[in-house]
């Protein structure tokens, strides 16, 4: 008989785009909560505060759970006399309970709105101020609703599970060390061979081992359960995984990104943190709080397979989301990339430890700078980067490089420090990218945090720079430089230098151009011989240079440019080491067409002017 | 096969001064006479195997071809055509690839004073009494004296010579890093010699060797195994004088395997002489 093991357990879906049926189907589990996507803050309610949250799910017919009860205390802040709403829509109530803080106890009369998700309570007896109540509901879980795709829920097969997307019950009312507490539990027995055991975050004292607590501002609930094999692995990790999975590979490359994090972030917040199957057909993994999702597929990829380097990729970006989002709190819509760029950002550190170099961020640069076109793309803060299709790219990519940024103008030292002061000052808190940039302005005055923000956080797009250098005598010292840039129509000017190295045979010195200068005359060191726009890629940039096989920029497309491009050829794709001028086709490959271009090329010389 | 044919072209190259495979077999362009050439005036290329049916075209507009041979074009330089330096190519259904050249135009009141001394304009005649060939200058020598060579340095050396020829060898250093690849301008005079070809290197993705101006050759070069850090130039000597050779510091480079530039290269030229010889 297979033996299932039942997984109550909290979460951060790493589907950003997905999240709105989630985040409505199962917000009900904690009710009462604004929806998350409005535009306002949602640790906030208003009328009421919840304290505490129970939530009992059952089955009732022996298959995956389909009913709930919640009993769901609130703490009434002002009089409401005739009625009190509460925002449930993953639950179909059948049922509602009043009981008073004497300890009485009647049932409620109650409408709902499908459509808003509302359940409006009528209050014969009207709720007075500083007093607490106690709502009870009960019903079945709106798996219809819930179950919009596969990355939602799998009710049926070996692996099953049923996600969602967070919701924020807190207020500001409460201290850090009283939390609002959230306590969710399983109506079978725990030693049950038909359903198994419960994983998930719970106090060793606790008898009762199918609840699960948490004192976070953002929380994510989710039921598994399957035919798991239960392996204790190193550095506190406890694996569930697939029946035929006698080891897992990549336990210690995870125990080395949770050091790396504990040194980058701080201490992790939740512990054990356990890692469990689901099925293949979910295409997606799942950084919940304490527990890591994973389809049973990456469990089986070999060390060898190149593959496996992306397993460690995406249990990294995981792992991350134990602090961006679980423990620093997101739950303004707008603030996707805070979640979502902060643990893409975290997993390309780890990779960077473990290849010992910047493959992976370099790799999300160019996804993100390469899937742009002139209709696709929106700000990452705010509401439209959920309608473009390269969602993916402008939160993931785009969020980790904008972070990556800031890390190599601020210098790695102070950026670490400073994000771990962030981490630790936002613990168990909500952040909004307004608090993120306020706290790093304040962290470092002096270097232009405000625009920085603009530039790349509040707006999309990004300059295309047309470069045309020339000299008045071809093997002059100086060099001039033309420069144009592209933006779509009715764009502002991008307010920045463009750093730049002036390359010769002894190394190179650094310099800037200035982007509002049409033309400017560079005196090149003695031996120079051209120019690279800024290498280390310190903003979201195209270089094209004219003509465009002229790569090292010094108005002739010679010999140089051969080597250039013929090396590049060796990385062909977007990523570390990735040349963007020897792509001279700008085809996103470099390939023997771009060295067909150069040697069509060969012998142009921009002619002063 | 292809590598093996540089091979035993760059052996004999060494020892006797076998011709590249473009000398061999290919069309080739050796010069436009004159040069500058004027807008709407006639002008003559001159060259080896140049196809029947071939095409001029500078600057994008079609010459005008008025006579032709395997060896000389006759064309009057299109009217349209903005003075400046400009590339003329030649094509043909037969040539894979479009040859330029190099050559300066010049407006049509900017008629050249002074033409460089082998510059024959064709059909006119010649001034040299004792030439057997209106087309073919006196003969010339060129004797060339190599700067002193030192340690981990690019340098160039004369290859045994024929009237009226110049082969220069250019050898790379051997250093604790290999060169991956070269990449430099040559300068010399146009009025005393003009590049032709490279003997041990056909064009391809990794070598590239061009004339975009009259007395510059750029060169771009992945070194190979075969090549043996050497490259062999022909040139043709058109005038007698005396001018030295120079690598242009600003665009001269070694680089490594990764690339990265080979720092304390010394680039050594020398200087050449031409002569006329008597019969």
């Amino acid at each position: 008989m297979k033996r299932y093991l039942t997984v109550l357990l909290l979460f951060t879906c790493t589907a950003q785009g997905q999240e709105r049926p989630l985040a409505k189907a199962f917000c009900g589990l904690g009710a009462t909560m604004a929806e998350p996507y409005q535009e306002k803050r949602l640790d906030r309610v208003g009328d009421y505060d919840i304290v505490s949250l129970e939530a009992q799910l059952s089955t009732s017919g022996g298959g995956f759970y389909d009913r709930a009860t919640y009993h769901v205390n609130v703490l009434v802040l002002i009089a409401i006399e005739n009625e009190i709403s509460f925002f449930m829509p993953g639950l179909d109530v059948a049922a509602v309970t009043i009981r008073d803080s004497n300890g009485n106890q009647t049932s409620a009369s109650f409408r709902t709105e499908p459509d808003t998700g509302l359940v409006y309570i009528g209050l014969d007896i009207g709720l007075s101020a500083e007093s607490i109540a106690t709502f009870g509901f009960d019903g079945s879980l709106a798996l219809e609703r819930v179950c919009t795709s596969p990355r939602n829920c799998i009710l049926d097969g070996d692996y099953q599970h049923l996600a969602t997307a967070g919701w924020y019950p807190m207020s500001d009312t409460y201290a850090t060390d009283d939390r609002f507490h959230i306590r969710t539990s399983l109506g079978e027995p725990m030693d049950s061979d038909a359903i198994g055991r419960t994983i998930g975050v719970t106090p060793s004292d606790e008898t009762d081992s199918f609840q699960f607590e948490t004192a976070t501002r953002t929380y994510l609930p989710a039921v598994i359960r399957g035919p798991y094999r239960f392996i204790q692995g190193d550095a506190g990790f406890q694996f569930f995984a697939p029946k035929t999975v006698e080891a897992v590979i990549f336990n210690e490359d995870l125990a080395e990104s949770q050091a790396l994090y504990e040194r980058l972030f701080g201490e992790m917040p939740f512990s054990p943190i356990q890692v469990a199957t689901i099925s293949d057909e979910a295409g997606v993994a799942i950084g919940a709080q304490a527990l890591i999702l994973v389809p049973a597929g990456l469990w089986r990829v070999p060390r060898e397979d190149p593959f496996f380097e992306t397993v460690l990729d995406i249990l990294s970006h995981e792992l991350a989301h134990q602090y961006f989002f679980n423990l620093v709190g997101i739950t303004d819509p707008r603030d996707g990339w805070m979640s979502e760029g902060f643990a893409e950002y975290a997993a390309s550190r780890a990779s960077e430890i473990r290849n010992g170099d910047q493959q992976h961020i370099m790799r999300n640069y160019w996804s993100y700078m390469l899937a742009v076109d002139g209709d696709n793309d929106a700000p990452i803060y705010g509401l439209d980067v959920r309608e473009s299709p390269i969602v993916y790219e402008i939160l993931y990519h785009k969020g980790s490089s904008i972070l990556e940024m800031l890390r190599r103008r601020l210098g790695t030292e102070s950026f670490d420090q400073a994000i771990l002061d962030y981490t630790q000052q936002f613990a168990n808190q909500i952040a909004t990218t307004a608090e993120f940039e306020a706290y790093l302005s304040g962290q470092f005055p002096e270097s232009n945090i405000e625009d920085f923000f603009e530039n790349w956080v509040y707006r999309d797009g990004y300059p295309e720079f047309t470069i045309r250098a020339r000299r008045r005598r071809l093997d002059s010292s100086q060099l001039t430089v033309e420069t144009s840039v592209r933006l779509s129509a009715g764009a502002p000017p991008f307010v920045l230098p463009i750093p730049i190295r002036i390359v010769g045979p002894e190394g190179f010195s650094r310099g800037n151009l200035n982007a509002q200068l049409s033309e400017q005359t560079l005196a090149l060191d003695a031996s120079a011989y051209g120019l690279k726009i800024d290498p280390d890629v310190t903003f979201f940039r195209r270089i094209y240079p004219e003509p465009t096989a002229d790569l090292n920029l010094n108005g002739i497309v010679d010999g140089m440019d051969l080597l250039d491009v013929t090396h590049s050829a060796n990385r062909p794709r977007p990523g570390l080491g990735w040349n963007e001028v020897a792509d001279v086709n700008g085809d996103g490959t470099i390939d023997t067409q771009d060295v067909d271009q150069v040697i069509d090329q060969f012998g142009t010389i921009n002619a002063p002017r | 096969m292809h590598s093996k044919h540089i091979i035993v072209c760059f052996l004999l190259t060494l020892f006797s001064g076998c011709f590249d495979r473009s000398s061999g077999g290919s069309t080739a362009i050796h010069r436009v006479v004159p040069n500058p050439v004027v807008e709407a005036e006639l002008a003559t290329l001159k060259g080896i195997r140049l196809p029947k049916d071939s095409m001029i075209v500078i600057d994008g507009q079609s010459a005008l071809i008025e006579r032709r041979s395997p060896r000389d074009i006759a064309f009057r330089v299109p009217s349209r055509v903005a003075p400046g330096h400009r590339l003329l190519l030649l094509r043909s259904p037969s040539l894979k690839r479009a040859i330029r050249h190099p050559i300066e135009v010049m407006g049509p009141h900017s008629r050249v004073g002074t033409q460089p001394q082998a510059a024959i304009d064709f059909g006119t005649g010649t001034t040299q009494a004792q030439s057997t060939d209106a087309n073919v200058p006196e003969p010339l020598q060129a004797l060339f004296a190599a700067d002193p060579v030192t340690e981990g340095a690019v340098a160039i050396s004369a290859l045994d010579q024929m009237a009226g020829q110049l082969q220069l060898r250019i050898s790379l250093p051997e250093s604790a890093r290999p060169v991956w690849g070269a990449a430099f301008h040559l300068l010399y005079d146009p009025n005393i010699m003009v590049f032709r070809s490279v003997s041990n290197k056909p064009s391809s993705h990794t070598f590239q060797a061009q004339e975009p101006l009259s007395g510059r050759l750029v060169i771009g070069w992945v070194v190979e195994a075969e090549d043996q850090g050497q490259l062999v130039l022909n040139f043709d000597l058109v005038g007698s004088g005396e001018a030295r050779l120079e690598f242009p510091v600003h665009h001269r480079t070694l680089r490594d395997v990764d690339n990265t530039p080979l720092p304390q290269v010394s680039w050594l030229t020398g200087s050449v002489r031409v002569r006329e010889v008597s019969p």
